[in-house]
């Protein structure tokens, strides 16, 4: 491949539940990089808090054999995307050139039907015009759009991050180096439990984790062909 | 009338008719003309001040809270995640609902000369404009950018936007205003002949907008031919458009990815609740007319009641059935996820809702409804509208906000209790539909004069043996 | 009608009132005697009849027409949005086809209705020629009381026979009718 081409990538995440402790630092990152509105205590405690990553926790097992299990749950980056042929306006739609599950804030007018449809809940609403109390207001991110109240966000697997990545790999003439793009939850994973990269790359870490035999895709049956790819030596169902 | 050729033993039991009947009842068309005249014209105090409370309750609660709602945010409405529709969406398909009752009274009754129908085919129709006026306004209400709500239109604009065709929502946009122009143009061609009736009848004001809306009809041979082959294709056309709309709303619920609501019997297992919560809203609005609108005592009877209300229990049995249908089956394929919808339903949050439901659209309607004097009293009709309409409210309630409230993942179960806000202007609708009405009432001929008299044209008696019955002939 | 005829053979409209349709059509029946031809004649009614009730000519209504041709409009113009403006602007979405044939059905469904309703609608206003705003129009209030009136144009010199010839079917009134703005 001497030159990246935009239609053979398709990034993938591949999460490793056996290693992750449910510290929340991806989901702090997460916040951070896209400048994740912050609701506020009493919002968030209503189930209006913006992440677009959260870690999903079950207790397993009958007291005193209780264990605890984790799994950090995002916009899935389906191919077969539930979310977008129910969108009126194509507020929500695929990109070709990254095989991502984009949407697109300025269209977006709010049916929040997306939401309603995504088997994963990975989508979150603004409810109203939110302020970023001091100091927090100094953090955003120059590379990400603010969104306002009444539209729909998630997940985009920190588009702004690939795209750069993309721009500068294709001004040095070459692909995309394996581990170049890295998005702010896997930056910030303290145990490396989560892994991106390009699927189409055929030595990348991602597709060397992904034949693991403990691989397995969340919700697989339904048929959206998630890009997130999680490992875990346990059963994971629900 | 054949009266004079009935031996006179008989007199006593055609009287019976008559009253029973309005059909059998003729009036001159003179004074059937004076007494719908007179009841639009009656408006006396009582009537100002209600119309003032309604329409300043109205401005308020739906405009006043919409208002809020908009400059705020979507936040002030109790949705979350994962319940992100709630009483906006379950009011939505309240009010589609109730539009079912006009078309269905008066195109599905027309198409099959269920004579009945007749002196409130256009009170059913004025129910179907205002219900669908109060539900149109949701769509818009419940959007995050109410004021981009013109991004779903397909029209070129330099902002390359179009909507996309393949969105049930957007399935939605047109179907409804297809419904909404086609039953405010069929409530309109009917109204025509007694619009002109009121022309020639009236003064002031008055006359100068009946002139204009009569459209100078005069009745003619050719106004007439033309205007019941308009009526003939629309009772038939809109039919299919009425099942449609509401298949439409199902469908936003069943072509998703969502258990509890991808369910394939959605389609009719909806219209039937809409023809039950129509009916039951009809028998409602016709006792309201028949209670505070002057003269209508003639043109409302029991016998009306009475019809409506075997309508009634055969559509409460139709939908206890797709009700079975639906609970049933989803229940024994045993799928986890639906097994703790179903039990949520039954026995968690939504249990009071979810018994509600089938206490009001089944049991109660059961008990009554089999008994004719019940059926025939006009005040048992209109509690039974309010009755089955708070269980069909609750039926959606269920199906919105019931589901949403169980997905595949537990973390992300949810509750959900409505907002001020929400309740505000859910109940807003209900003011705004009465004030229209109202409004209506005092502004066009509520009862179809024409066709009544064209019944009275129709029917006679017929003397069989010792007795006597009633004959219809077939005009149209 | 007869714009070039003056003096006595100018055309003078009458108006005859009736209340059955028994009588009227009698009345119809003398006109046509007397040598008046069915298109000289225009009734007027409260509620409609048919016109072999009144034994007048059987003429199929335009309308149905105008529904097909809306239908056809309304079909046409959603193929076109459903499967032509997607072809102009593709966004793919859901892993889905970009032009799906069964979703199709519902716009085509939609919009087909929509022609028609509305086309229908309109037929029955320019068939009938209303609003009438091309001039002045013969009408008799009482037709909206239940009457039927029975119009009927004779030149001058033969109205008052057709008056006299008409009396003998009851009608409540006959008089010269005026065209007036309604």
């Amino acid at each position: 491949m001497a030159e990246m081409d935009p239609q053979h990538t398709k990034w993938v995440m591949v999460i490793d539940l056996d290693r992750c402790n449910g510290c929340g630092a991806c989901v702090t990152a997460c916040a951070m990089e896209n400048n994740v509105a912050f609701t506020g205590e009493e919002e968030n405690a209503y189930g209006r808090g913006m992440h677009w990553l959260r870690i999903v926790r079950y207790w397993v097992g009958e007291w005193p054999n209780v264990q605890v299990r984790f799994m950090p749950m995002l916009c899935q980056q389906c191919s077969n995307a539930p979310c977008e042929p129910v969108c009126p306006v194509f507020a929500t739609m695929h990109s070709e050139a990254q095989e991502l599950n984009i949407q697109v804030y300025n269209r977006c007018i709010g049916t929040r039907y997306c939401a309603n449809n995504c088997p994963y809940i990975a989508r979150t609403f603004n409810w109203f015009d939110y302020e970023w109390p001091e100091p927090l207001n100094f953090h955003l991110n120059p590379d990400v759009t603010v969104r306002r109240r009444g539209i729909m966000e998630k997940c985009t697997f920190c588009i702004q991050r690939i795209r750069a990545a993309e721009e500068e790999a294709r001004m040095e003439g070459r692909p995309v180096r394996d581990g170049e793009v890295q998005p702010a939850c896997a930056q910030a994973c303290p145990t490396e439990a989560i892994v991106f990269g390009n699927w189409q790359d055929p030595n990348s870490k991602v597709r060397e984790l992904a034949e693991s035999q403990r691989g397995f895709r969340f919700l697989e049956e339904l048929g959206t062909e998630p890009k997130v790819i999680y490992l875990s030596s346990q059963k994971h169902e629900f | 009338m054949q009266e004079t050729t009935l031996p006179a033993e008989l007199h006593e039991r055609v009287e019976e008719l008559r009253e029973e009947h309005l059909l059998l009842d003729p009036r001159p068309r003179e004074e059937m003309n004076r007494m719908v005249l007179e009841a639009m014209e009656d408006v006396n105090r009582e009537y100002i001040i209600v119309m003032t409370i309604l329409g300043l309750v109205t401005a308020v609660t739906l405009f006043g809270a919409w208002g809020y709602l908009m400059s705020k945010g979507l936040g002030l409405a109790g949705i979350r995640r994962p319940i992100y529709w709630g009483l906006f969406i379950v009011s939505f398909v309240f009010w589609i609902g109730i539009s079912h009752a006009g078309t269905f009274v008066s195109a599905i009754l027309r198409v099959f000369k269920a004579e009945f129908r007749r002196p409130f085919t256009r009170a059913a129709e004025l129910m179907t404009t205002f219900a669908l006026a109060g539900a149109g306004l949701y769509p818009l209400i419940h959007l995050g950018r109410t004021w981009r709500f013109y991004w779903m239109i397909p029209y070129p604009n330099q902002r390359w936007l179009w909507p996309n065709f393949r969105s049930p929502l957007v399935w939605d946009f047109l179907a409804i205003n297809t419904y909404l122009l086609g039953s405010t143009m069929y409530l309109f061609l009917p109204l025509i002949p007694d619009l002109a009736m009121a022309r020639d009848k009236s003064k002031g004001w008055r006359k100068v907008l009946y002139t204009i809306l009569s459209f100078g009809w005069r009745g003619t041979e050719e106004e007439w031919r033309h205007l019941q082959k308009a009526i003939q294709i629309f009772a038939w056309a809109i039919i299919p458009v009425m099942f449609s709309v509401h298949t439409i709303v199902s469908w936003d619920f069943a072509v998703a990815m969502k258990l509890g609501w991808h369910s394939t019997i959605f389609g009719p297992y909806f219209i039937v609740g809409a023809i039950l919560s129509g009916i039951s809203a009809v028998g409602f609005i016709l006792y309201m007319i028949r209670i505070s609108v002057k003269n209508m005592r003639y043109f409302i009877r029991p016998e009306h009641f009475d019809a409506l209300g075997k309508l009634l229990l055969i559509i409460s049995m139709g939908w206890a059935y797709f009700f079975f249908n639906e609970f049933l089956l989803e229940w024994y394929g045993g799928e986890h996820t639906v097994q703790e919808i179903l039990r949520y339903y039954t026995t968690g949050d939504m249990a009071p809702v979810w018994w509600t439901m089938v206490i009001c659209n089944i049991l109660i309607p059961w008990l009554v409804l089999w008994n004719k004097n019940w059926r025939r009293k006009p005040w048992v009709m209109a509690l039974m509208g309010i009755i089955v309409n708070i269980g069909m409210y609750a039926e959606r309630y269920v199906i919105v906000v019931g589901a949403l409230s169980r997905n595949r993942i537990p973390f992300d179960w949810g509750w959900y209790k409505p907002s001020l806000v929400e309740i505000s202007i859910a109940l807003g609708t209900f003011t705004l539909f009465f004030f229209l009405y109202g409004l209506a009432s005092r502004l066009i001929p509520l009862i179809p004069v024409w066709e009544v008299e064209e019944g009275h044209h129709a029917h006679g008696l017929k003397r069989i043996g010792k007795g006597v019955v009633k004959t219809v002939a077939e005009l149209e | 009608m007869y714009g070039g005829y003056q003096g006595r053979y100018a055309p003078k409209t009458f108006v005859a009132l009736y209340h059955e349709p028994d009588d009227a059509a009698r009345a119809i029946d003398v006109l046509r005697e007397i040598g008046i031809e069915d298109r000289f004649i225009q009734v007027q009614s409260g509620v409609p009849y048919r016109a072999e009730f009144l034994g007048r000519p059987e003429r199929p209504s335009g309308v149905p027409k105008y529904a097909m041709v809306g239908a056809f409009v309304g079909f046409l113009a959603a193929l076109g949005l459903y499967y032509g403006t997607p072809l102009l602007y593709p966004i793919r979405v859901g892993g889905k086809p970009l032009l799906a044939v069964p979703p199709s059905f519902i716009v085509l469904f939609e919009l087909t209705m929509l022609g028609m309703l509305i086309a229908t609608f309109l037929g029955v206003f320019v068939e009938s020629l209303l609003p009438p705003v091309f001039g002045k129009r013969v009408y008799h209030p009482e037709v909206s009381d239940g009457a039927i009136a029975v119009f009927f144009q004779v030149p001058a010199h033969l109205a008052e026979r057709v008056k006299q010839a008409l009396a003998a079917t009851g009608p409540s009134e006959i008089a010269p009718a005026e065209g007036t703005f309604l």
